[in-house]
């Protein structure tokens, strides 16, 4: 129909980044476009500096609980939890997403569980149902000091110009006490 | 003239087996992605102040899944041995009179509805399947009792047509579905162990020990079933009784399995095919040693599912059929001449 039409294709932070600056020329907003880079940019750098110092916690990433499946090494997610300072629980897999038993969960040495809601409702609800489940077992770290967190999956399951927000409350879980909760 | 099985070589066998299954157990419950030491798991529970991760892996995550694959294999090849044997049709299996299509259903409805209770610890997922599988298998037979005396065409094809429905009605599930609600179905038609509570073990246990028994019980009458039902109510058989139990107790114990790990495809076929073409077709024996071989094949299928692409895992049903296959024709191009039902 001769409309102009823009792909972008995301997998990565970079590809997030390169999308914006296609969408800043297709729409002659470079300058914005830019400028919404170096805010993300920036603020990523600030809270790297923050966090340099601190440990990094290992983080199990639960995209579904029944059954168990977790955010591989090969994933934009896995980057999200480095820049907010942690670093992924589960080994290089052949699954981007690979369903996982529960023998890796306490052999991985979880610091802190992170689950991204899924649907619209009540996330305490959801935070309640992954208490119970993970209760069954005691003795991974992140379950004994209960370092379980369901946050906003709409701010962390998709790349987009909501990065740092998300990166954000990530790290918020990761380092409680230096960010605050 | 063969030997006619004697209780003592029945007894030797199952306890053989018996011993095998029990060696497989503590054989692959050393097996996994961590390596632990036995004498450190054993060493006793971890309390809160020195956690004890190896015998968390051994007795909380390996132990209950081994024991779970266990009674799901028994269970699968003991109702595949009685369903060949009624419907007298090699290709039957446990779920041929559409109990895979209905527990799927009620798997897809349960995740579909995302209701949340639990009922004794089980999932929704889990009763619902246990319910859709029964429900079925009760349509199927019903359809079946109106076509006929000894009603097993009747049967089996209303059994592949009630299961090309619920298929039907699946495929049109999975099309408005949410992809999350897709993945969870297709992982659990696929077969997937979990690690269970004792207690659910204790019950499935139970519940398939007892059915087993008591198909080990008309098991001489399965014999002669299989000969044809004219002729086996010419020796004195209750036909239709023994039909009703078998289909019964069978379907019972397979929609317990599939209540508990998922279908899981091929055990219930290929190993009571198996079993019978080593040791022949005598149900007192085939139905014993089918059980725990298929206890057997499934501890040994669902360990390599656990560890083959660790850390992550395999639904053990790709397994099972992969490693299954090929081992099940390498039986049948050795053994073909010795048996008399191939030809």
């Amino acid at each position: 129909m001769g409309y102009d039409c823009l792909t972008t294709d995301i997998w990565t932070v970079d590809d997030l980044f390169a999308g914006i600056e296609a969408l800043g020329r297709a729409t002659a907003r470079e300058a914005q476009a830019e400028q919404l880079i170096a805010g993300i940019t920036a603020k990523t750098r600030r809270l790297r500096e923050i966090l340099q110092d601190q440990d990094r916690p290992r983080v199990l990433w639960v995209v579904q609980r029944e059954p168990l499946r977790v955010a591989g090494q090969n994933t934009f997610i896995n980057e999200l939890i480095e820049l907010a300072g942690g670093q992924n629980a589960i080994g290089p897999t052949l699954h981007k997403y690979p369903p996982i038993g529960a023998e890796q969960v306490i052999a991985a040495d979880v610091q802190v569980i992170i689950e991204p809601t899924m649907v619209k409702g009540d996330p305490s609800r959801q935070r309640d149902q992954a208490l119970a489940h993970w209760h069954r077992l005691p003795t991974v770290p992140a379950v004994a000091d209960g370092r379980i967190y369901v946050i906003d999956g709409d701010v962390v399951s998709r790349l987009g110009p909501r990065l740092y927000q998300g990166i954000e409350t990530i790290a918020q879980c990761l380092h409680p006490d230096v960010l605050g909760e | 003239m063969p030997r006619l099985l004697s209780p003592k070589i029945l007894f030797l066998r199952i306890a053989a087996a018996a011993l095998l299954l029990f060696l497989t157990m503590l054989l692959c419950s050393l097996v996994g992605t961590e390596e632990i030491s036995l004498r450190t798991a054993l060493t006793g529970s971890a309390d809160a102040l020195s956690p004890n991760p190896d015998f968390e892996i051994l007795m909380h995550v390996r132990v209950p899944r081994i024991i779970l694959a266990a009674i799901v294999g028994a269970a699968l090849a003991g109702a595949g041995v009685t369903f060949q044997a009624v419907l007298r049709n090699p290709l039957a299996d446990p779920y041929i009179l559409g109990i895979s299509s209905g527990a799927g259903l009620g798997a897809m409805l349960a995740v579909i509805s995302g209701v949340n209770w639990t009922l004794w610890g089980r999932s929704p997922i889990a009763v619902f399947a246990f319910a859709g599988a029964l429900g079925t298998v009760w349509l199927v037979w019903m359809i079946g009792r109106v076509t006929g005396k000894f009603h097993v065409t009747g049967l089996l094809l209303a059994g592949v047509v009630v299961n090309a429905c619920f298929s039907a009605v699946i495929m049109f599930l999975t099309s408005i579905a949410k992809s999350q609600d897709v993945y969870a179905t297709i992982f659990w038609l696929m077969g997937n162990m979990n690690e269970e509570d004792f207690f659910v073990l204790w019950a499935g246990a139970g519940a398939v020990g007892a059915g087993l028994v008591a198909l080990f019980f008309i098991s001489p009458q399965l014999n002669a079933i299989s000969f044809g039902a004219t002729d086996a109510q010419s020796i004195g058989i209750d036909v239709r009784r023994t039909q009703f139990l078998a289909f019964a107790i069978s379907a019972f114990i397979t929609a317990v399995a599939v209540s508990l790990s998922g279908l899981i495809g091929f055990v219930g076929l290929i190993v009571p095919h198996a079993v019978r073409l080593v040791l022949g077709p005598d149900h007192r024996q085939l139905l014993p040693l089918s059980s725990l071989v298929g206890a057997m094949f499934l501890v040994a299928a669902d360990t390599v599912a656990r560890v083959v692409v660790a850390p992550a895992q395999l639904p053990v049903g790709v397994i099972t059929a992969m490693v299954g296959g090929p081992f099940f024709l390498i039986l049948l191009m050795r053994y073909n001449k010795k048996v008399g039902w191939l030809t």
